[in-house]
């Protein structure tokens, strides 16, 4: 009943932060006339990245059509394709396709922007549940320690500016968590392998429609369920092999998912294998900047010849994995230095949770498969974001190693003090993200542009009193200045960490 | 398969499949494998290896493909077909032992023209070096197994493989380093034994005739001589002997080139201080503010180490330094194992020394600034390390548990699939197919060889300006530099002996004779120009009837 609670506790509690949090205003853009410029920062649609998801979901939602007319392509612009004189959204469909239903939630509010984006903050909050599960059940790490893994995540990664946001990567993690834990009861449970077999295939099916680089993040978890589908013993003289095959039987979701995916692909772009990013860039801003002819033909022709090949090789690797650790605009440990913890938690944990050996590689290797893909990706910055957002999914995992390492050092006071200042100073970083805004550049546009980078940007912004949060905007920001709203918000997590960080921790039940 | 499953059911109920497998079936086959693992069976791989990489590489036309192994092949033929054959035409720059493994192949124009010459002496180095790293590692491990797999991970290296193809001289110190190692390591264990001393000493002496990291090699196992016998009673008595005895041996292939250098060039130092020598090319890029390493600890350890990593696999790179965590750990109190990843890593001492010193440049596109002229140059350098990186990969075999052998066959089948994918170039083939070290392939030479005729032909051989392998002109009517006597009187007298002058912008014979209005005017008196293109000239000899 306790333990009940306080996951309430905590899912009321993050409910409350990222309502605080929400961008938006109210409204319904493009069906009412809204008088305002949609894309002014900081503000819900000031990224391309948000823009296009939603006027995707607009387009599905009231002209029923994959196509985008042009009002709407030239608001999602960038992130528009053209194909034969169509104009499409240049990401896969998925996230747009699960706003939907939210859509017209919001639609009949008149808050379908906010509605929409608030559709997405629910994948954030099971997240937080996921991550907590995953660390009490499958690591069996104490009730309070499982909370703060949890409230790392939630608040002090910058995880949380894109939980109340139309970008992919929450739902990402989404299917990720959920299919880890489907492989781990697939391997512990007797009679219920078929469903989570199935959620597993089902989670890998819908990633290819949400973010297709996503897809490479499932491998540990299907070797995981592979492997806990071979069973060796020996029985007198005879060494017993035991091949469950429920996961190739149910392997024909994720095929049917894939097929259907290439059926898109088909209709909208020619070929099964044709996705949007292939096709020529829609780019209004530069159509309208560039003048020389000569030079729009040579852009023209280099976005009718791209290509997939080269989008991620060993050359990029160094300068990406740079980027994405430690990098002043990028880094994940510059900008959530707790989770520095949790590189320590990967090394020992081997060492000391000798019975969850297996659950530990293919929960790391999430970790490690994620951030070797994208340091080696063409764009390991993810364009003008707050902190290093592809690597979300490895917050979540790094979060659950961080209080590992607690954990296994819980009798250590320093340790506790360490983590204490790591985490507020992270939280800090998170939270500054969450209040301001997700569009920040990286050093090398901001050196170009003459601009700040990373939360140096924002930090610009928030002393500037400029916030993206609906609420703040709409309710508070005559009784409370930003700063006041921001410290709320800070002592409020740092007091909530604390204590779940200092309440005595038990002991793990299973043993080693 | 038959006889090890005898018993295969498909229970419908429950969707599965059992399989059972006799335990003596299963004993009986691993039995087998390790029983067939052997220097023999190791040997044919190694060979089969090798014939099916050069035929596909000799078929693709990409034996040839580096501006330098060409050169090879022209310094060797020299020895036996030119218009002054002798062991002088070996040169002063380049270390002779590859050369003088080429001589007897590349008398024979079809192995000289295709390179295949090369692919012989490489290919058997090749063979040997799989067969020494084998016995290193077992001499380590004392384990057939782990043994097999470091030979297999060195044995499938692409890189490995397409260099073991080629005339460059890499394989050939891989070959004497392993020897010299091997040998080095058994009398580091065995110090009464002075045989493996001598015949360490032996293959020290061929490495350092080979390349100069075999210079490094004879001077640490030197050094490791005298740490050897530190602390013990008798130090100085115990040391003397074996460190004098070992000196005087491998240091004789370094006092030989110097004494040769003098007597053929004039200068001792001529390796290093010559205009062709590579301290002098680096120069250059010093100028151009493109040698990032000099006097840069920092960026000669991380270019090198990202070169090694490139050459080695990334995978099985990074695998190989949990392996060397692992190695250090099992063997932290034995003084002696220090000696031998002391030996081992000499290449890695040696590369990063170089760079520092600025003796030698690597450019990699993984850390080289794209501002850079060159983003691709010498990255051959860090094969020397493949070895040590697959006996550290399977030392960790040394855990014997189900998860490391899986893992590990996983490294290995993803590291495979990163080359597959395209994600990993095989990155000395990239070299000489898109980098500095590509031999650049002008029209001049296409021009040359569908129009010589015959007659001696005059050319600045170091500025590379037509393939002469890929013409059909004869080495020995090739007038070069190491034709001293042809090439100085030609300056004077251009039509003395050449019935054709080719020539490139700035080259040796650009300056000599068409930079010289006196010489230029004789030029014109008696040749015509057949051939022009922005930077190079072709001048035939006017027709007398």
């Amino acid at each position: 009943m306790k333990r009940l609670i306080a996951i309430l506790f905590l899912v009321v509690v993050s409910t409350i932060l990222y309502g605080l949090t929400i961008r938006g205003f109210e409204g319904n853009p493009f069906s009412d006339k809204i008088n305002r410029n949609l894309s002014e920062s900081p503000g819900p649609f000031e990224s391309s990245h948000e823009r296009a998801p939603y006027a995707l979901t607009y387009s599905l939602v009231e002209n029923g059509s994959f196509a985008l007319n042009k009002e709407l392509a030239d608001f999602a612009s960038p992130d528009t394709v053209i194909k034969d004189d169509t104009f499409y959204i240049i990401f896969p469909p998925g996230i747009s396709l699960l706003a939907m239903p939210f859509y017209n939630i919001g639609k009949a509010y008149s808050a379908a922007q906010l509605i929409t984006f608030a559709g997405m903050t629910l994948f954030a909050l099971f997240n937080l549940v996921l991550v907590y599960t995953i660390s009490k059940h499958v690591f069996s790490i104490p009730t309070n320690l499982s909370l703060f893994s949890a409230l790392i995540f939630g608040f002090a990664t910058t995880s949380w500016s894109f939980a109340s946001s139309l970008y992919q990567h929450h739902t990402t993690t989404f299917f990720v968590l959920t299919s880890f834990l489907a492989a781990w009861l697939y391997k512990t449970r007797l009679r219920t392998k078929w469903i989570w077999a199935s959620w597993i295939w089902f989670s890998l099916g819908i990633s290819v429609w949400l973010d297709y680089p996503s897809v490479i993040l499932f491998a540990p978890i299907i070797f995981f369920m592979i492997l806990s589908s071979l069973k060796l013993k020996k029985v007198g003289d005879n060494f017993k092999i035991k091949i469950i095959l429920i996961p190739l039987i149910t392997s024909v979701i994720f095929i049917s998912l894939a097929a259907f995916h290439g059926y898109y692909n088909h209709v909208n772009f020619g070929g099964w294998k044709n996705l949007a990013q292939l096709e020529p860039r829609y780019d209004t801003k530069l159509l309208n900047e560039t003048t020389d002819e000569k030079k729009l033909d040579e852009i023209a022709k280099a976005e009718k010849t791209k290509s997939i090949e080269g989008v991620a090789t060993e050359n990029q690797f160094f300068r990406g994995f740079y980027i994405l650790t430690i990098a002043p605009d990028k880094g994940v440990f510059f900008f959530s230095p707790i989770l520095l913890l949790a590189v320590l938690g990967i090394v020992q944990s081997f060492k000391v949770i000798k019975k969850k050996l297996l659950e530990l590689i293919t929960f790391s290797s999430i970790f490690f498969i994620n951030i070797f893909f994208y340091s080696s990706w063409g764009d390991p910055w993810g364009g003008w974001a707050y902190g290093p957002r592809y690597l979300i999914p490895s917050m979540a995992v790094l979060s659950i190693f961080t209080v590992i390492w607690l954990w296994i050092n819980r009798h250590n006071i320093i340790v506790r003090i360490i983590a204490s200042v790591l985490f507020i100073y992270s939280a800090a970083i998170a939270t500054l993200g969450a209040v301001t805004t997700t569009i920040t550049p990286p050093k090398v546009e901001a050196d170009f542009l003459k601009l700040k980078y990373g939360f140096f940007n924002n930090w610009e912004v928030f002393i500037n009193g400029k916030s993206g949060s609906f609420f703040y905007n709409k309710f508070l920001d005559n009784y409370v200045d930003l700063t006041q709203f921001y410290s709320i918000i800070l002592i409020f997590i740092s007091v909530y960490g604390l204590l779940l960080l200092f309440i005595k921790t038990s002991s793990r039940k299973d043993g080693n | 398969m038959g006889c090890y499953f005898y018993l295969l059911k498909l229970h419908h109920a429950k969707m599965e499949i059992n399989l059972s497998i006799k335990a003596k079936s299963l004993k009986g086959l691993i039995e087998t494998v390790k029983k067939n693992i052997s220097l023999r069976s190791i040997v044919i791989i190694s060979i089969v290896l090798s014939i099916i990489s050069t035929t596909y590489f000799f078929f693709n036309d990409q034996i040839v493909t580096y501006g330098d192994a060409e050169s090879h092949l022209n310094i060797a033929k020299r020895v036996v077909h030119s218009i002054t054959p002798g062991v002088a035409q070996i040169g002063g720059i380049w270390l002779p032992l590859p050369h003088m493994m080429l001589v007897p192949f590349v008398y024979f124009d079809f192995l000289w023209r295709t390179g295949l010459a090369g692919s012989i002496v490489s290919g058997v180095s090749f063979i040997v070096s799989s067969v020494f790293l084998y016995r290193i590692t077992y001499f380590l491990t004392k384990d057939k197994v782990i043994s097999f797999v470091s030979f297999i991970i060195f044995a499938s290296n692409p890189n490995i493989l397409y260099l073991q193809s080629t005339p460059m001289t890499e394989l050939v110190l891989i070959m004497f380093f392993l020897l010299s190692t091997y040998y080095f390591i058994r009398f580091i264990y065995n110090s009464e034994n002075i045989i493996y001393l001598i015949i360490a000493a032996f293959f020290g002496f061929c490495a350092s005739l080979s390349r100069y990291d075999g210079w490094f090699l004879v001077l640490f196992e030197a050094m490791a001589i005298v740490v050897l016998y530190i602390g013990k009673r008798k130090f100085w008595r115990e040391m003397e002997g074996k460190l004098f005895l070992f000196s005087t041996l491998a240091f004789l292939g370094v006092l030989l080139w110097i004494l040769w250098d003098y007597l053929i060039l004039g200068d001792p130092f001529y390796f290093t201080n010559s205009q062709f020598s590579a301290k002098t090319q680096q120069q250059n890029w010093y100028i151009r503010g493109e040698l990032p390493s000099y006097h840069n600890i920092f960026s000669a350890l991380y270019y090198y180490f990202v070169t090694s990593l490139s050459n080695s696999g990334f995978l099985i790179f990074l695998t190989s330094i949990v392996g060397l965590i692992i190695f250090l750990k099992d063997h932290f109190k034995e003084q002696k194992i220090y000696l031998v990843l002391l030996i081992l890593f000499v290449p890695f001492i040696f590369n990063v020394a170089t760079l520092f010193l600025g003796q030698s440049v690597i450019f990699i596109p993984h850390i080289t600034p794209n501002t850079f002229e060159w983003t691709l140059f010498n990255v051959r350098y860090g094969v020397m390390m493949i070895p040590v990186v697959t006996i550290l990969f399977s030392y960790l075999l040394t855990r014997r548990s189900v998860t490391t052998y899986f893992v590990l066959a996983l490294i290995f089948v993803l590291q495979f699939m990163l080359y597959f994918v395209g994600y990993s170039d095989v990155i000395t083939l990239a070299d000489g197919t898109r980098g500095l070290s590509k031999a650049e392939r002008h029209d001049a030479e296409y021009w040359l060889k569908d129009n010589y005729d015959d007659g001696l032909v005059l050319i600045d051989d170091y500025a590379r300006t037509v393939s002469i392998v890929r013409t059909k002109i004869p080495m020995q009517n090739i007038i070069y530099i190491g034709n001293r006597k042809y090439w100085e009187e030609s300056f004077n007298q251009p039509e003395k002996y050449a019935t054709w002058i080719v020539m490139q912008r700035d080259d040796a014979v650009w300056q000599g004779i068409y930079g010289k209005p006196h010489i230029q005017s004789r030029l014109f008196k008696y040749f015509n120009k057949v051939y022009t293109s922005p930077d190079i000239l072709i001048f035939r000899k006017i027709r007398t009837t």
